[in-house]
């Protein structure tokens, strides 16, 4: 199963505005984090957590979409910040990569193809029962059964499910696998066994469902939670199916929280000194896709060429409103591994130029840059970059389709286009998913035998030295030529009241333990 | 009234309820077909929706064997048309029925919708006979202009402006919608959003009750009831507006879609959980059951709101003295 690494958990369905604003980029993947704490203004000086108090949180969501099962496809931000509050996953993402959760521990055999997980001790079900072995094993080979299983358990059949102790689990991988354990964070979400219905199961998390109604839910504290003290008494989440409303509603104050707002709620509420907005860095790439396999740009001089001609600073400003930071092309920049010697790319006009000559590249046509707006700043990027292709004589037409579109006749498939992932603490995430040859979501037809050999190395290395060194070797390659062009990455923006404490400050899904949250009140 | 007239009416109404009924059902099942068949041709199906980015080429298929989309357009249509005769609406992409997805939905949408309709019918009814009557006055020319304004504006940007002007500048009403944990919605909460929605169609509808009342009012038998010297109020209420309902009428059938229309902008800027949500989520995830069953069931409502205006055009010249 080389080609199912670590699923992306969700698609965004579509934009969730049908206006300008556009939709809030929750449709991204599983297991996201990042190392970095983001600088949160004003969030030490309250003294030592207060417990007490109701959360009111907005997410957001769609009506459609609903769904209550936490082994299903959870494409609102609504539903899978419930599942991650009341049930538990052996492992989430944390700041090194990946942290605890429902496991405690976790040990692989010696080459790396039987990993032996712990519950940890005094994990229990909100109805006081304990968590065994036997819950998961029969909550993974439930997910195991999902359409997406076999994604979701990489490398995993189902005979390869099993208990090992009353209190620790086997899972067998079919090959060697470093990551695993930071594959499977968030998507491993344990229910008691032979639960028949999910929506009203109960889970062993922080949180207690107290009441559901149309996405709208409301939690209240497991005083016996395992993982330590809860301090809020209640978090209310309310689900929005658009963010411009969201942000009314934070900015109003009927809520205290807005999940996941976009640059230009936060360009506002940032206006507003009674909000505060939260910053965490290398949430989302955005990179443009130019295909290797064929067409146009399979040249690797003409690659090279538009990855000198992109202004990054510009298009950190200009599409993402500044909220952002430069890349250097490689993917999975907050990956403990990531190449940071590599020298950052900038701007060679000159250089370009001479590339495309070289490569006798056909300035006079057209090239089509396809693009979705389901993201905010996506299709703006791809309108900037256009722009300054120009410079450099090649000639852009954006097109810019909705996301079903996109993903029917798009995707994997056009000479150029935007895309956008929302795992970015994982160099190999990148690599087995979107770049060795055998994978399903090779993104630019890539097919590199010197990329696939280095994959393998970093995957079944045994040694952490062997492993980095493959790693590193891996992004020099795709420094020098693969097929994207990442110019930058999107922070993820919250807003918050200022009487919000200690809120998650991770990439990605790291976004949803609100379980530290207090209320300065 | 004499009896004969009355049954007379009577005769009519019947007539044209029969009549009204037949054309409401063909009007139902080619729109049903119409949707069907243009949400169907959309690029993409319901398919991308339901996996997750990045699912295998072999999930993809099954999937879409198990909703059935690998099967021929007619065949997945002729379902749906028989389902309806029995109103039942199918299945959504996500498996439940759609019945059940939009039933709570489509009744805010109404309340919504009715209410709006009720400030769109009393002011517009109002304020364009007063404008009417004092024709060519400041305030018929004040009240003109800024009718046009507010007509010309979409309703997302009166919402915008009532939500800045009263949520946020004078902190009187909520800015958005947010359900109790029951899912009931606080009457305060829906004051902007049938104000934003009610407020272009009200401007429109004043203007056509000021023209038609204008027509109106040039007539003879108005004319003279005025040199008579007959009181303003019982002229209007038994000269003008019955010769000028059938108009009125058919602005407001008129303005019933328009509602609709802007309920669906309106719902998303102010989180309203109701039916245009539901059917510009549709739409996107190209659940083409889900978008049928909304707009067969908004169809029923236009259709009705039509026919109601046509009933009362066919009975009205009748019951008016001459």
């Amino acid at each position: 199963m080389t080609d199912a690494y670590e699923i992306d958990r969700r698609r965004l369905l579509a934009g969730a505005g049908t206006f300008a604003l556009g939709a809030v980029g929750f449709g991204f993947l599983a297991g996201c984090g990042g190392e970095k704490e983001a600088s949160v203004s004003g969030s030490g000086a309250a003294g030592p957590p207060k417990p007490g108090g109701t959360l009111r949180v907005g997410a957001l969501g769609k009506r459609s979409a609903i769904e209550r099962d936490p082994h299903g496809v959870l494409a609102n931000e609504s539903d899978f910040l419930i599942a991650s509050l009341v049930f538990e996953a052996l492992t989430i993402p944390g700041r090194e990569q990946v942290a605890p959760r429902l496991a405690s521990s976790w040990e692989p055999n010696a080459d790396l193809t039987r990993w032996t997980f712990t519950i940890a001790d005094r994990a229990s079900f909100h109805d006081g029962t304990p968590v065994t072995a036997d819950d998961v094993v029969w909550s993974l080979k439930r997910l195991r059964a999902t359409d997406a299983g076999a994604s979701r358990l990489p490398g995993i059949k189902p005979g390869g499910i099993r208990k090992a102790t009353d209190r620790s689990v086997l899972l067998v991988s079919d090959a060697p696998n470093a990551e695993l354990p930071t594959l499977l964070r968030l998507n491993t979400f344990v229910l008691p066994q032979g639960t028949k219905k999910p929506e009203q199961a109960a889970g062993s998390g922080p949180f207690k469902l107290a009441s559901y109604k149309d996405g709208n839910a409301v939690l209240k504290r497991n005083d016996k939670w395992h993982g330590g003290k809860v301090l809020l008494d209640e978090i209310q989440i309310t689900m929005f199916q658009d963010v411009s409303a969201m942000a009314s509603a934070v900015l109003g104050g009927q809520i205290d929280f807005a999940s996941n707002v976009g640059p230009v709620a936060a360009r506002s509420a940032k206006a507003n000194s009674g909000l505060r907005v939260i910053r965490r860095p290398n949430d989302v790439s955005l990179p443009i896709v130019m295909r290797i396999a064929d067409g146009p740009f399979a040249d690797v001089r003409v690659r090279q060429a538009l990855r000198l001609a992109v202004d990054r600073p510009a298009m950190v400003k200009g599409a993402l409103s500044g909220f952002g930071t430069v890349a250097n092309d490689v993917m999975g920049v907050a990956d403990p591994s990531y190449a940071k010697d590599l020298a950052q790319r900038q701007r060679d006009l000159a250089m370009a130029k001479q590339l495309l000559s070289d490569a006798k590249f056909d300035s006079s046509k057209t090239y089509e840059l396809v693009t979705t707006a389901d993201i905010p700043g996506l299709a703006e990027s791809a309108v900037l970059f256009a722009t300054q292709m120009k410079d450099v004589g090649v000639k852009l037409k954006v097109v810019k389709q909705d996301s079903a579109a996109f993903y029917d006749k798009t995707w994997l498939k056009a000479p150029l286009y935007t895309t956008y992932w929302g795992t970015n603490d994982s160099v190999t995430f990148f690599l087995s998913k979107t770049m060795i040859s055998t994978t399903g979501f090779n993104e630019s037809g890539w097919k590199n035998k010197q990329l696939d050999g280095l994959y393998a190395q970093a995957v079944g290395a045994t040694d952490e030295a062997a492993r980095k060194a493959a790693l590193h070797d891996a992004q020099q390659l795709q420094y020098e030529q693969g097929g994207y062009v990442l110019w930058g990455m999107a922070d993820g923006l919250d807003i918050a009241r200022p009487v919000v404490k200690d809120l998650p400050t991770l990439a990605g899904y790291g976004r949803v333990f609100l379980e530290r949250v207090w209320l300065d009140a | 009234m004499k009896p004969a007239a009355a049954a007379a009416a009577i005769g009519r109404l019947a007539t044209a309820v029969c009549q009204t009924a037949l054309r409401f059902a063909i009007v139902v099942v080619v729109v049903a077909c119409l949707v069907f068949v243009l949400a169907d041709l959309l690029p993409g199906d319901a398919t991308t929706g339901v996996v997750e980015r990045g699912a295998s080429s072999e999930t993809v298929t099954a999937v879409r064997e198990r909703l059935g989309l690998d099967r021929p357009r007619t065949e997945r249509l002729l379902e749906q048309l028989g389902g309806l005769a029995h109103a039942d609406l199918g299945t959504t992409a996500r498996g439940r029925p759609v019945r059940d997805v939009i039933s709570e939905p489509l009744a805010r949408t109404l309340l919504l919708g009715g209410l709006a309709f009720a400030i769109v019918a009393l002011i517009g009814i109002g304020a364009g006979t007063l404008l009417a009557w004092r024709s060519g006055r400041a305030a018929d020319r004040v009240i003109g202009v800024a009718s046009t304004v507010v007509l010309c504006l979409p309703e997302f940007v009166v919402l915008t402006l009532l939500t800045v002007l009263f949520a946020r500048w004078l902190g009187w009403l909520p800015a958005v919608v947010v359900p109790s944990s029951d899912g009931g919605v606080a009457i305060t909460m829906l004051v902007l959003p049938v104000l934003g929605l009610a407020l272009p169609t009200t401007a429109w509808t004043v203007r056509i009750v000021r023209g038609a009342v204008a027509d109106v009012l040039e007539m003879p038998h108005v004319q003279t009831a005025l040199l008579d010297g007959l009181q303003p109020a019982r002229i209007v209420a038994r000269h003008v507006l019955p010769l000028a309902l059938p108009a009125i009428a058919a602005s407001l059938a008129t303005s019933c879609a328009t509602l609709f229309g802007g309920a669906i902008v309106v719902e998303t800027f102010a989180n309203y959980p109701g039916l245009g949500s539901v059917l510009s989520q549709g739409v996107e995830a190209r659940d083409v059951p889900l978008v049928t069953g909304v707009i067969i069931v908004v169809t029923v409502v236009m259709v009705a709101a039509f026919a109601a205006a046509d009933v009362v055009r066919g009975l009205l010249p009748d019951v008016t003295p001459r």
